[in-house]
């Protein structure tokens, strides 16, 4: 068995490792100026002197500050308003249709707008990231909420609970699996927005980074945020898949998605 | 049923909506009406009314809704062909997806904006940048989506084209796309989505021609509210008739499956 997983990861090396000896044939030729396609070890290099200089941490915790910022906040209110939208039909009637047009716009189609309000200071940026995260999260709530089951509520009406009651025991903890996948795709979504937003109003972070480097086209320097954005985002993924697995262990498969 | 009642019904099940929309919009006229937030920030919507009037009869809405629109149909037929064939390919080849996944798992890690400086030093500020980008948006939905079509085929079905003794284009036509046709579907839609989201954004950021994004930041650089409040509209029309439409075609081809947009 082993020999075959063995197999397999090798199999899915084949076709990186081939690419990077393309990659590195090519601009040992020269076929490509270097300005447009660095070679895989100054890649390297470039990477250590970013951390070196500290200039890549620097950038990348100020990133990190405002995708925690904007995730904690906007994943909170998208809680609360999908709580909201979910528990009482009231509001759902009301407001569903508002949330649903809101959400039609993609969000960086917000962004001109915010600017117009905020300026390009931090609480746009934050502000931006928050309605991001926001949508994702009320919706997996929603659905969430509204997908326990029926017999489960039941069984909270012949124990007589009160509303606080069903929520925490029942519907809330019923609810868990869409809350997981709502918190993942509010984070990967912040994450995205924060590059988006540095890309076009910030003067530190990792979106900056990639700005001012793409104009003195040190494509090595693009290309180093690149990677290291696609690994953080990686990581925060699979931090949340593993709260994920520990809180979800030990549950019967369900159809939520 | 006549039309009158059918009417009322709609209506009647959806007046919810429509007081809060008119409530809101009510709260909008008065607030720049009674000045309480200047016109500069927020326009009366009477004269967001007049301004959208204005630029369809000016053709320049439709113009530029026209340039992105062309720009959105090729960078997606282009990244969404590829990632039907790749994922298709990795379907149905377990060696293709031991292949490829890890990378395009590993490409997949980038969020879509981040492509956009690497794509500029690479494609210029022309339409191709814009092209391509949005193309790599659309290519991997697609490829995730297929993918898990083909999978998801049941091995029962397999089993009766092997039983029938089907050769492998009929296997193909006949079950597997058929079977996998719903995630498909699915996957054009979150593609053609993505897609229009990243044309709005990749003319935001590359003011180099005529489009909706490019007609939205020139608003906002000329301090026209007005305007910007009318491409937002556009925008999210658009993208409410993509998904809507498509996750039409969802609805009836996946039947009893729940769909969840």
């Amino acid at each position: 068995m082993k020999l075959q997983t063995i197999k397999i990861k090798l199999l899915g090396l084949i076709v990186p490792v081939l690419l990077l000896a393309v990659w590195d044939y090519v601009t040992r030729h020269e076929i490509f100026p270097a300005q447009l396609l660095p070679p895989p070890g100054m890649l390297f290099d470039t990477w250590l002197d970013m951390q070196t200089s500290g200039e890549l941490a620097l950038n990348m915790r100020i990133s990190l500050l405002r995708v925690a910022a904007g995730f904690a906040l906007g994943a909170t209110l998208g809680f609360l308003v999908g709580t909201a939208m979910g528990t009482w039909t009231v509001v759902d009637q009301y407001l569903g249709p508002l949330f649903n047009t809101i959400r039609q716009v993609p969000i960086v189609g917000w962004l001109p707008f915010l600017i117009v309000w905020l300026g390009i200071g931090e609480v746009f940026k934050i502000a931006f990231i928050s309605l991001g995260a926001l949508i994702p999260m009320a919706l997996k709530t929603y659905e969430g909420i509204r997908g326990v089951s029926p017999s489960y509520l039941e069984v909270a009406r012949v124990f007589e609970f009160n509303r606080f009651k069903q929520l925490t025991r029942i519907i809330l903890p019923s609810a868990l699996p869409s809350l997981l996948i709502g918190l993942r795709l509010s984070l990967s979504e912040a994450w995205m927005l924060v590059v988006a937003a540095e890309l076009v109003a910030a003067s530190v972070g990792i979106g900056n980074t990639m700005t001012v480097a793409r104009r003195l086209f040190q494509t090595d320097v693009v290309l180093v945020s690149v990677i290291v954005i696609a690994i953080t985002g990686y990581f925060g993924n699979k931090l949340l898949a593993l709260l994920e697995s520990q809180l979800l262990s030990g549950r019967r498969p369900s159809s939520a998605h | 049923m006549s039309i009158s009642t059918r009417v009322a019904g709609f209506i009647g099940r959806r007046y919810h909506g429509m007081i809060t929309f008119l409530v809101l919009v009510g709260i909008w006229a008065a607030l720049s009406h009674l000045k309480v937030v200047p016109a500069e920030l927020l326009p009366a919507p009477d004269t967001v009314l007049k301004t959208f009037i204005q630029n369809v009869a000016s053709g320049l809405l439709g113009k530029s809704l026209w340039a992105s629109l062309i720009r959105i149909t090729q960078g997606f037929l282009i990244g969404c062909s590829l990632g039907f064939l790749l994922g298709a390919l990795m379907g149905v080849s377990l060696t293709a997806e031991r292949l490829f996944a890890p990378l395009i798992n590993a490409l997949r890690q980038v969020p879509i904006i981040g492509w956009i400086p690497l794509i500029i030093v690479w494609c210029g500020i022309a339409d191709m940048s814009k092209i391509t980008f949005i193309g790599i948006g659309a290519f991997f939905p697609m490829v995730v989506n297929t993918f898990e079509g083909v999978r998801s085929v049941p091995h029962g079905y397999l089993e009766v084209a092997r039983v029938f003794e089907f050769g492998k284009w009929k296997l193909l036509s006949k079950i597997v796309v058929p079977g996998a046709l719903p995630s498909i579907v699915t996957g054009i839609r979150l593609s053609l989505g993505t897609s229009w989201m990243l044309v709005v954004w990749s003319e935001i950021n590359t003011r180099s021609a005529l489009g909706i994004g490019d007609m939205l930041d020139s608003a906002r650089e000329g301090g026209r509210m007005d305007l910007v409040i009318v491409c937002i509209i556009v925008i999210g029309v658009v993208a409410f008739l993509i998904n809507e439409l498509l996750g039409l075609l969802e609805t009836q081809l996946q039947g009893w499956k729940k769909v969840s947009r």
